[in-house]
């Protein structure tokens, strides 16, 4: 029995080794670059010099004075949240649907999740030329009805509006293959009780369904989230956070302020804010459907 | 049989991570190998002849170069000389995340043996640079050129082998249409009456501009500035008090570029899209006769050819903003052909003699054409048809067409400003007319700019 439990640490001990790849990952390209924004954070430096200049919290102050900064938030929430519930509302309809046997239906769940595999960068540019002014397809298609076209991407609000537009368009497929697992991870026997005991089909996707699917859930607004929280590449693409700074998410605004400002400890200071917003926000969320999945349990 | 469980578990811990690393590193060497297949064998070929018993056996040159579009000819070119010298040439190219790029190396202290300085090898690059004051073909550079990158005290710390112009592209068949004879544009009032022709006489937008792009906006500010401010003749001039930081962007001086700017926007010059359009756009509209002039440097005009190789097209010297002033050309450093060796290379001799390779009339030529910008060197003659051989001639035409009534000085904010403005110089035009309201914005405009100017002088 000794030499039993004995062995057993012993092989704990062993596979407590796996970690360390993983731990050195964690530490390099996460945990060092975490603790030197925050310690860059506190000095005035272009990005490249070899002088700094201590300047307290002064950083974390100047942020809040800054307009372009305050909108760069707000911009964030609303890319975050905004593509996060399109996302959840339209996947989970795409995904009941595809559930559903039909002709064509493989190659249609195929369409809608190959969005996700083109770079933000490149999906940017493509919808640039939907949007843009001159020649850009939503205009020419207006005109062929007679309605002047207007300058889609040079104003604030219609600007953002098509970011969130263009980023649930290209990741509602990954929402999608997440419900339709969930769905199908759902056992036939509890649908045919809820049938056999008179459910309609309405009662079935809100008393069984739904509530079954709230891993997925769960996986799928948090993906959704952190992803429109760090919207980078399609508001580079599409707007490069204009016009006049008025759509910039706050990672364009870092990366603005660190190489083309060379304000490299502001842009540090909103980095460490970043992170600690989308800390916050990931664990409230995260404690939101935990509690949920308990109160089914 | 725990011994050999635990051994087991260490070497394969060992290995994830040495696969890891090897991950790392691999994606470093593969940029190179990647951006050019027939590099990589000459590379390999370079470095068997060295193994051979070169001169430079073992020696390893990283070059950092910037144009995406001529990455393969560049390269071919540098092989060549790889391959008779012996030394290893590895040529990375970020294409335009080159300066940012430079900036992190910068930070890190691991810089290139070579890169490329894109217009700012004095002000911030030149601690990190090698002088190079001493070479032979320094006597031929462009004697305009050679003060600009001369330092205070003698130093040049580049091979130029093009140089950059800050004009006014202009469209000449639009300002035919318009009747306007560009050889009249003295001042900028001349200007305006000849955008008023335009408006008045075609359905040309007279300036062309976008917000949506890094460098058209600040483009504006640029060739505006100096001849209010910098410029020997300028009404405003305050070149001193620019150098010493002490200039107030918020009086009536610092203001007179974005009031003359707000006037344009008023009167309806600008294109329609100027908020959200891309330079792509601006070049197939200047190329297809939808605009009439466009402030840029002259590497615009290869982006215009590119949609209409028949373009008729021309470089513009900046006007004045006083009655007998003299026009300007800002002159620079070209982006694309302009070398310098680090400081702190390991093999100084094997990056000379690379330089030397380079400054030779017939690979100057080569780069040029690549480069498609002005030659930097009295020597290098361009064969007709090629982009560099249009920008040359555009280039000599305005200066013949303004001859004794020209100046020229550096690009403005790599003279006069801090590092780092051109950012802000964006942000301020683009503050100025995305909300259509610009008369209303100059008084907050001169007041963003006046902190970031005050900001970064103290970096």
């Amino acid at each position: 029995m000794g030499s039993n439990v004995g062995s057993m640490e012993k092989r704990k001990r062993s596979l407590n080794l796996f970690y360390i790849p993983a731990i050195i990952v964690i530490v390099v390209f996460i945990a060092y670059p975490l603790c030197n924004a925050v310690y860059l954070s506190f000095f005035r430096w272009n990005g490249y010099s070899s002088s700094k200049v201590f300047i307290g919290v002064q950083n974390y102050i100047d942020m809040f004075k800054d307009e372009t900064f305050v909108s760069a938030l707000k911009n964030t929430l609303i890319y975050g949240f905004g593509s996060t519930i399109f996302q959840q509302i339209i996947g989970l309809a795409l995904a009941v649907y595809l559930n559903t046997r039909f002709r064509g239906r493989n190659l249609l769940r195929a369409v809608i999740y190959m969005p996700a595999m083109i770079s933000g960068i490149i999906m940017g540019y493509i919808m640039y030329f939907f949007f843009q002014y001159r020649n850009g397809v939503v205009n020419d298609l207006l005109s062929l009805v007679g309605i002047s076209g207007s300058d889609w991407l040079g104003k604030a609000g219609s600007a953002i509006a098509i970011i969130v537009i263009v980023n649930v368009w290209q990741f509602v497929g990954v929402s999608m293959i997440l419900y339709l697992a969930g769905i199908q991870g759902i056992s036939a026997s509890h649908l045919e009780a809820a049938k056999i005991d008179g459910a309609g089909s309405f009662q079935i996707f809100r008393y069984i369904t739904f509530p079954l699917l709230l891993p997925a859930l769960f996986s799928s607004v948090i993906y959704n989230l952190i992803g429109g929280l760090k919207l980078y590449d399609v508001i580079i693409a599409l707007t490069g956070g204009g016009p006049a700074n008025q759509s910039h998410s706050l990672a364009t605004y870092i990366a603005n302020r660190y190489f083309d400002s060379e304000r490299a400890g502001y842009a540090a200071a909103i980095g460490v804010f970043s992170f600690v917003l989308i800390m916050i926000i990931s664990m409230i969320v995260n404690g939101y459907f935990n509690k949920k999945e308990a109160d089914l349990c | 049989m725990i011994m050999k469980r635990k051994l087991i578990s260490v070497i394969l811990s060992a290995a994830m991570a040495s696969v890891m690393l090897a991950g790392c590193s691999g994606s470093s060497s593969s940029t190179s190998a990647s951006s050019d297949e027939s590099s990589g064998e000459a590379q390999a070929e370079s470095s068997a002849s060295s193994d051979s018993g070169s001169a430079s056996s073992g020696a390893s040159i990283e070059l950092a170069y910037n144009l995406a579009a001529g990455e393969d000819e560049f390269n071919e070119i540098i092989q060549e000389w790889a391959q008779q010298s012996g030394v290893t040439v590895e040529v990375t190219c970020a294409g335009e995340d080159h300066e940012s790029t430079m900036k992190t190396r910068m930070a890190s202290g691991d810089l290139p043996d070579i890169w490329l300085t894109h217009g700012w090898s004095v002000n911030r690059y030149g601690e990190y640079l090698t002088d190079l004051s001493d070479q032979e073909w320094v006597a031929d550079i462009d004697s305009g050129l050679k003060d600009v990158i001369t330092t205070d005290d003698g130093e040049i710390y580049i091979l130029p082998l093009s140089q950059s112009v800050a004009c006014c592209v202009y469209n000449a068949d639009v300002l035919e249409e318009a009747g306007v004879d560009p050889a009249d544009i003295r001042t900028w009032d001349d200007f305006s009456d000849a955008c008023q022709a335009v408006l008045d006489n075609t359905d040309a937008d007279p300036i062309m501009t976008s917000l949506g792009d890094e460098s058209l906006d600040s483009y504006l500010l640029e060739v505006i500035w100096p001849t209010y401010l910098s410029n020997s003749d300028a009404v405003d001039y305050s070149a001193d008090a620019l150098l010493d930081g002490s200039f107030d962007w918020t009086s009536e001086k610092g203001k007179s570029a974005l009031e003359m700017i707000a006037g344009w926007y008023d009167a309806g010059y600008f294109n329609e899209d100027l908020v959200s359009c891309k330079r792509d756009d601006i070049a197939r509209v200047m190329a297809s006769n939808g605009g009439a002039f466009c402030f840029f440097a002259c590497d615009l005009s290869n982006y215009i050819f590119s949609y209409n190789a028949d373009a008729n097209l021309g470089y513009l010297p900046l006007p004045s903003s006083s009655d007998d002033g003299t026009s300007y050309f800002a002159l620079g450093e070209g982006n694309y052909g302009c070398f310098g060796i680090w400081c702190d290379t390991k093999y100084p001799d094997e990056c000379k003699d690379l330089l030397n390779y380079l400054a030779e009339p017939e690979i100057a030529t080569q780069i040029v054409k690549i480069d498609g910008g002005i030659p930097a060197m009295n020597y290098i003659t361009l064969e007709e048809g090629t982009d560099a051989a249009r920008s040359y001639t555009m280039y000599q035409a305005g200066v013949s067409m303004f001859e004794g009534d020209i100046s020229y000085d550096n690009f403005f904010d790599r003279e006069y400003l801090p590092s780092g403005m051109w950012s802000c110089m964006q942000e301020a035009v683009d503050t100025l007319l995305a909300d259509g309201n610009p008369d209303d914005q100059i008084d907050n405009v001169a007041s963003y700019i006046q902190t970031q100017y005050d900001d970064l002088m103290t970096n």
